[in-house]
């Protein structure tokens, strides 16, 4: 009885984070016998991309940094989730892309070369603002230390351009 | 889900080439449903050549518990082969572990379905249960060698990798999937025997196939089984 009960919570948990993945029937067939060989797709939901676990962290730890009373009023909330809506539109993007390209009929048609040119161009955006977010920091850092608010006036205005060119190649 | 013959193919003649393709992010999403069917299908093709050494309903119960036995293996061994990468200091992703075993599941089924007919055609010279035994084993040992490879070959494997970490996965892969096999049987039900799907839990695979050995020579001592381990319950009447 034991280990129908176990079998029974095993093959839940499989179906479970196929439903929470979106996944289709033969994706949710396969979640639901070998969910633990499919963790690696499965964590990111329906409209997540590869780098959504890393755009949280990078997220939540400025917003940690920003609470501190020594940050001061310098970032503002509408200005960092104006960054975070950025980022998760760019992840989905990229996301839904590498969804495609796996699919080798996706991938060899003769437009796959261009699709996966520009795939690897947005990741490279999300990876200059996720770059750009640990700077902030950092010049909250030296802020909170030297006084001196320019060098984080300049980090926020590279930040905001960046989340252009992100909204720029989505459109 | 209908088998796709350009996936079988590369199955047998480039699988590390689909464990790249699986490896890409979203490629286990893409690749994994059908790799899992055509392990469900072509274990469940030699589980019933197999149970076709009995006959009957054991045909079924075979052909069901075989793909359970492929696909049991890494999600028992798998960890503990991450694991043996760590200690040596090198990482081993567990999206490529699984790729790679997922791979390799499928590559095994597909080559031990492949050599299903040989194997119904040993069982119909007349092969008695123990040689049976045997020949189920040695089949599976036999397909099962590229499937590890190909896992193995997939592992990121410097120069400083020692070689007992590849030779303990080898070890640990190989011996959960025995004794995976041992707790799923039968698979060659005994010709005298009522057919079930599992049998009661005893000794493990090592001590089952030296009997098996000794009994394919003529010996039938040594099937005094003891009922051991955590899973298995005393018998009435055992203290």
């Amino acid at each position: 009885m034991g280990l129908l009960v176990a079998l029974a919570i095993y093959l839940a948990v499989g179906f479970a984070l196929a439903r929470r993945a979106g996944a289709g029937p033969g994706l949710t067939g396969a979640a639901v016998v070998a969910w633990p060989l499919l963790l690696s797709d499965l964590r990111g939901g329906a409209g997540q991309g590869p780098y959504s676990a890393r755009i949280a962290a990078g997220l939540q730890e400025l917003r940690a940094a920003l609470a501190e009373p020594a940050a001061g009023d310098l970032v503002g909330a509408d200005e960092v989730e104006a960054v975070a809506r950025a980022l998760a539109h760019a992840d989905a993007r990229v996301g839904l892309v590498d969804r495609l390209l796996a699919d080798p009929h996706v991938r060899d048609s003769p437009d796959g070369p261009r699709l996966s040119q520009a795939r690897d161009k947005a990741a490279a955006e999300v990876e200059a603002v996720l770059k750009s977010l640990v700077q902030l920091r950092v010049q909250l850092g030296l802020v909170a230390l030297a006084g001196e608010t320019s060098p984080v006036r300049a980090r926020l205005a590279e930040l905001a351009a960046r989340v252009k060119a992100l909204e720029e190649v989505g459109a | 889900m209908p088998l796709d013959p350009r996936l079988l193919t590369d199955l047998l003649r480039d699988p590390q080439a689909l464990v790249d393709a699986a490896d890409r992010p979203g490629g286990l999403r893409a690749h994994a449903p059908a790799l899992l069917a055509t392990t469900a299908t072509a274990g469940a093709l030699f589980g019933a050549v197999v149970g076709a050494h009995h006959g009957g309903l054991q045909v079924l119960f075979a052909a069901l518990k075989t793909p359970v036995l492929l696909l049991a293996t890494p999600l028992i061994a798998l960890p503990a082969v991450q694991g043996a990468w760590r200690l040596a200091g090198v990482d081993a992703p567990w999206r490529r572990l699984s790729a790679s075993a997922l791979v390799g599941i499928a590559r095994t089924s597909l080559l031990a379905a492949a050599l299903g007919p040989a194997v119904w055609l040993l069982f119909s010279s007349g092969l008695d249960y123990h040689a049976a035994v045997l020949a189920f084993a040695g089949t599976l040992a036999l397909a099962g060698l590229p499937g590890l490879l190909t896992v193995l070959r997939a592992l990121p494997r410097p120069p400083a990798l020692p070689r007992l970490t590849t030779l303990g996965a080898l070890l640990v892969l190989g011996g959960a999937f025995a004794q995976t096999g041992w707790l799923l049987r039968p698979f060659v039900a005994r010709p005298s025997a009522e057919v079930s799907l599992l049998r009661p839990l005893e000794e493990d695979v090592l001590s089952s196939l030296k009997a098996s050995g000794r009994s394919a020579n003529g010996d039938y001592s040594g099937w005094e089984t003891r009922r051991e381990g955590f899973l298995a319950k005393p018998a009435p009447g055992d203290q």
